[in-house]
């Protein structure tokens, strides 16, 4: 490989960075060690998808929604990032790209399930919502579902998801 | 990489099992499919590439699919199991009118073929520089005049590839 290259991906923060996306099972590729278990610093993480791998920034959001406790000094994250990651915690189907990284493509992997099993995809995350009924509409719902065997939750979810097969 | 062979050999014997079934009921088979494979996979999935150029991909599969619904849906699934995922635009993935394709698996029910590295870069270099401007850089220095050239021709920017020292 070429010097200049090889500088490249032998750098610590390269190793770090692309070790730990690909033992979460966010990229895959390359002669890189899994890491797990390291802490990255914000910088670092910017640094490689700028520098080595833009892949990096594809799946950077969804790096640092899933796995906080990984990511440190992120106090001074750039305002496209923050910008990307409240449109994603939305669940907005469109955002902004970066740097010919679509948002559509940012958002994907945030709503896939992680090879570690525990981390929820955001689009399987509850989300606690009130909303004000009529009683007798509240009655028939509760029938409903009981009719059906589901819980009232899974019965609107159910209607919700016909409502939309049918439009 | 072997799982997407692998997934091609479990491709094929499903759809041998879907026609068994179909010719027991009196039903015809499924016709010949054809998947031809774009975009990084088509990289990454090569090993004379992987040898040459370090690469990276998330698990996004592009690929342009000739074949009936049942088996775009088993194939998708198939990579879904090995945790794939088909992008549904592969289609606008640009493919230059001189590209070759190399076939890597091949039955009497399904033909499955990758671009050639050439081409994939090619693409990148004229569709998605920003994305595979380290790539591009890496691939200049293998490919040498044979991807040059073609990225003049198609009115490529060659100085961005320039790495910054």
């Amino acid at each position: 490989m070429n010097k200049e290259f090889e500088k490249l991906f032998k750098d610590r923060r390269t190793q770090k960075v692309l070790g730990f996306l690909i033992a979460k099972g966010l990229l895959l590729g390359g002669n890189v060690q899994p890491q797990p278990n390291v802490k990255v610093t914000l910088e670092e993480a910017l640094w490689v998808g700028e520098t080595v791998e833009p892949r990096v920034i594809e799946v950077l959001p969804t790096a640092l929604l899933h796995f906080p406790k990984t990511f440190i000094e992120t106090k001074n994250m750039p305002p496209f990032l923050k910008d990307i990651i409240v449109h994603i915690k939305k669940h907005h189907l469109e955002g902004p790209d970066y740097r010919g990284i679509l948002y559509r493509d940012m958002k994907k992997w945030a709503e896939r399930l992680l090879t570690d099993k525990r981390t929820k995809p955001l689009s399987e995350i509850r989300v606690n919502k009130t909303y004000r009924f009529n009683t007798h509409v509240l009655q028939k719902m509760h029938q409903r579902a009981k009719a059906q065997k589901m819980s009232v939750t899974q019965y609107l979810e159910n209607l919700i998801k016909k409502d939309i097969e049918k439009s | 990489m072997e799982i997407l062979e692998k997934i091609f050999q479990q491709l094929d014997k499903a759809i041998e099992k879907e026609n068994d079934e179909r010719r027991q009921e009196g039903a015809l088979g499924l016709p010949h499919a054809e998947i031809k494979i774009l975009g990084q996979m088509s990289l990454i999935s090569n090993p004379e590439v992987q040898a040459k150029i370090t690469l990276f991909a998330t698990f996004d599969v592009d690929a342009i699919i000739k074949a009936p619904h049942w088996i775009e849906t088993a194939f998708k699934n198939l990579l879904e199991k090995e945790r794939f995922e088909l992008d549904p635009l592969s289609h606008e993935i640009w493919i230059p009118k001189e590209s070759t394709f190399t076939t890597i698996f091949s039955s009497s029910r399904l033909t499955c073929s990758r671009l050639d590295p050439l081409f994939t870069l090619l693409s990148k270099a004229i569709k998605a520089k920003e994305k595979n401007k380290v790539l591009i850089a890496q691939a200049l220095a293998v490919y040498g005049d044979d991807l040059k050239n073609l990225i003049i021709k198609y009115e490529g920017d060659l100085n961005y590839f320039k790495l910054k020292k």
